[in-house]
């Protein structure tokens, strides 16, 4: 197997708030191969944009990583000096927001902005940055991008401007695309297109993609692997079939059963009982024991590793094997 | 936003300045506003050409005398030409005027962004010492600065730039913390952006607009604050006119001899109301988002 481009060693991030450090993520660890997808799902506040953030090195003032190792395409990055972290950023890892109506500068051209991106780090100008610009633009499927080049962020709407982040992270072939919900803040009509414009981008160019979502459904259409994240820990990481057929955790399990499916006619949707609970708070043992249907005592005493499952995936769940074979069994 | 059909912006530095011209001669805040702003810097630099007499031409018999053919204005306390002393004047008040403006924007918009954007201690530093200036009356802490410095013109100039420094930084670091947490400086960042090229492209320009408004209700403040240092004896010395010692000198006399504080408050309100029309229409017509109204 070629190097892994992206490994997470047992990354822990940390933030500081009056005098209080708060754990938000425990012990992260996970590798990505080169033009692989992988999907990160978890509820809002589970530590999903701080693994994104992290691997960015934009934590802020706040926040540090507290442990573990963080390495891009052979370079250990977290002790990186930050000028050396700037020329990564952009161009060997781009990234885009859950807000494309803000993630533009409103008082520039949007060929402005992404001509600043060229000219940043490949030290484009002139008529051939405008050439790449428009190229760039059509690329990620925007109609006459001779003449849009020339527009403003207001006059394009929230697809439009999407597609524009796409192109601004896309500038300068990128070996990572992070997408940090990319799509949630759209209509589903555009998410469907931004969604196949990201599977093309990945085909065209083998860029790795690690997309960060709440919704199975983009999970079960995008990505090759999934990891499942809950109050901070990664607590489940698959092959994608292989999580849909037989989740190996019973957080997972639970969220799949609470996907509504046209076939099914239930007066209520199952719901997962109780509350993430937050990072400063966090229950003795195994953190999902409290709303787990399935904790034993062991759960509420100790807190489980990620158990190597086989078949290229991992739970961090005392009775994963067991649940497994179980399923297994009423097959 | 209320346009329905957006023009494209034209391609390329030059057509779109001229657009900008263009823009610029369509708003009337921004004609007149320009007028009037362009005749005070004409008249400033053309005082020895249009004034009728020197502007320290004294003549007891003529003190206070009413306007007439001879004197357009009338005279002063002692006999000299209020209208020739009011466009010299328009030299001191601009020159201090504006110096102390771009003096307080470049240091202010420097340390504000700095305290800003960086927070910690720099920002601890900074404000700090913005608090402490702003702890002391503006006026005393002008006369002290030019009781060290012994009056002139470019005392005053340092002097009131001291005072009017840390108001500027305290608006930009407020416009800066508001703007730093936006998306668009993330995705800046993201794209790998030096912080320098964000300072410059990304934050100033989208705290400009606040910034501007700022500098032309300031120049009217300034000339004020010019005319009150002169009172004192601390500011443009005698026989040297400013507006400003002008009006304080003919509020004296307000009840018998109403013309020079009359003109020259005048004149000093005109070109405060140019000023602040210039800068409401140079801020709307920066923001691409009013569609260049």
């Amino acid at each position: 197997m070629a190097p892994p481009l992206l490994a997470l060693d047992s990354v822990s991030v940390a933030f500081r708030s009056e005098r209080r450090e708060t754990e938000v993520l425990s012990r992260a660890s996970f590798a990505m191969a080169p033009g692989e997808i992988v999907g990160v799902v978890g509820e809002s506040g589970s530590g999903k944009s701080v693994m994104a953030l992290a691997i960015m090195r934009l934590l802020g003032a706040q926040g540090r990583v507290s442990g573990g190792r963080i390495r891009f395409d052979g370079q250990e990055i977290t002790t990186l000096p930050e000028a050396a972290m700037r020329a990564i950023r952009g161009r060997q890892i781009g990234m885009v927001f859950q807000e494309p109506m803000t993630s533009l500068n409103p008082l520039f051209t949007i060929g402005y902005q992404i001509a600043e991106v060229l000219a940043i780090h490949l030290g484009l100008k002139g008529a051939a940055a405008e050439r790449r610009v428009v190229e760039l633009l059509a690329a990620v499927g925007i109609p006459s991008p001779a003449e849009r080049v020339k527009a403003y962020p207001h006059q394009l709407s929230g697809g439009m401007r999407q597609r524009v982040m796409l192109a601004m992270a896309m500038a300068c072939g990128p070996k990572l695309l992070i997408a940090d919900e990319p799509t949630t803040a759209l209509d589903v009509t555009i998410q469907a297109q931004i969604l196949e414009l990201l599977l093309r981008l990945k085909r065209d160019s083998g860029t790795a993609i690690l997309l960060i979502t709440h919704d199975m459904g983009v999970i079960a259409r995008m990505a090759e692997r999934v990891l499942v994240v809950y109050a901070g820990e990664i607590v489940e990481d698959a092959p994608v079939r292989e999580l849909f057929a037989r989740p190996g955790h019973p957080y997972t399990r639970l969220l799949l059963e609470a996907v509504p499916t046209p076939r099914q006619r239930l007066a209520r949707l199952p719901v997962i009982a109780g509350a993430l609970p937050p990072p400063s708070a966090l229950p003795q043992g195994c953190r999902f024991h409290p709303r787990c249907p399935d904790a034993i005592q062991r759960c509420r005493d100790e807190a489980p590793a990620a158990f190597v499952l086989g078949g290229g995936r991992s739970a961090r769940c005392w009775r994963a094997a067991e649940l497994l074979a179980a399923m297994e069994g009423v097959r | 936003m209320s346009d329905i059909t957006i023009p494209l912006p034209a391609a390329g530095t030059s057509a779109s300045l001229s657009r900008f011209g263009q823009r610029l001669l369509r708003d009337p805040r921004a004609c007149v506003g320009g007028l009037i702003v362009l005749a005070l810097v004409l008249v400033a630099i053309l005082a020895p050409l249009l004034a009728p007499y020197p502007f320290d031409e004294v003549d007891l018999l003529g003190a206070w005398a009413p306007p007439s053919p001879e004197h357009w204005m009338g005279a002063d306390k002692l006999g000299r030409d209020i209208l020739s002393r009011l466009l010299f004047g328009a030299r001191t008040s601009l020159i201090v005027s504006l110096s102390v403006v771009a003096i307080t924007l470049v240091v202010g918009v420097t340390l504000g962004m700095l305290a800003g954007y960086f927070e910690g201690w720099i920002d601890t530093g900074i404000m700090r010492l913005v608090d402490i200036i702003l702890a002391f009356p503006d006026m005393v802490f002008a006369i002290l600065v030019t009781a060290i410095l012994g009056p002139s013109m470019a005392t005053v100039i340092v002097a009131l730039s001291l005072v009017w420094w840390p108001g500027a930084a305290r608006l930009t670091r407020s416009l800066v913390l508001v703007q730093k947490n936006e998306l668009y400086v993330d995705a800046a960042i993201v794209c790998g952006t030096p912080v320098w090229r964000i300072f410059l492209r990304h934050l100033l320009p989208n705290i400009v607009a606040p910034l501007i408004v700022r500098a032309s209700v300031g120049i009217g403040l300034i000339i004020m604050a010019e005319a009150s240092l002169s009172l004192l004896g601390l500011g443009v010395q005698e026989p040297q006119p400013s507006w400003g010692s002008m009006i304080r000198d003919g509020l004296e006399a307000l009840r018998t001899d109403p013309y020079l504080a009359l003109f020259g408050s005048t004149v000093l309100a005109i070109t405060i109301i140019g000023f602040n029309l210039l800068g409401d229409a140079l801020r709307d017509l920066l923001d691409p988002r009013l569609g260049g109204r």
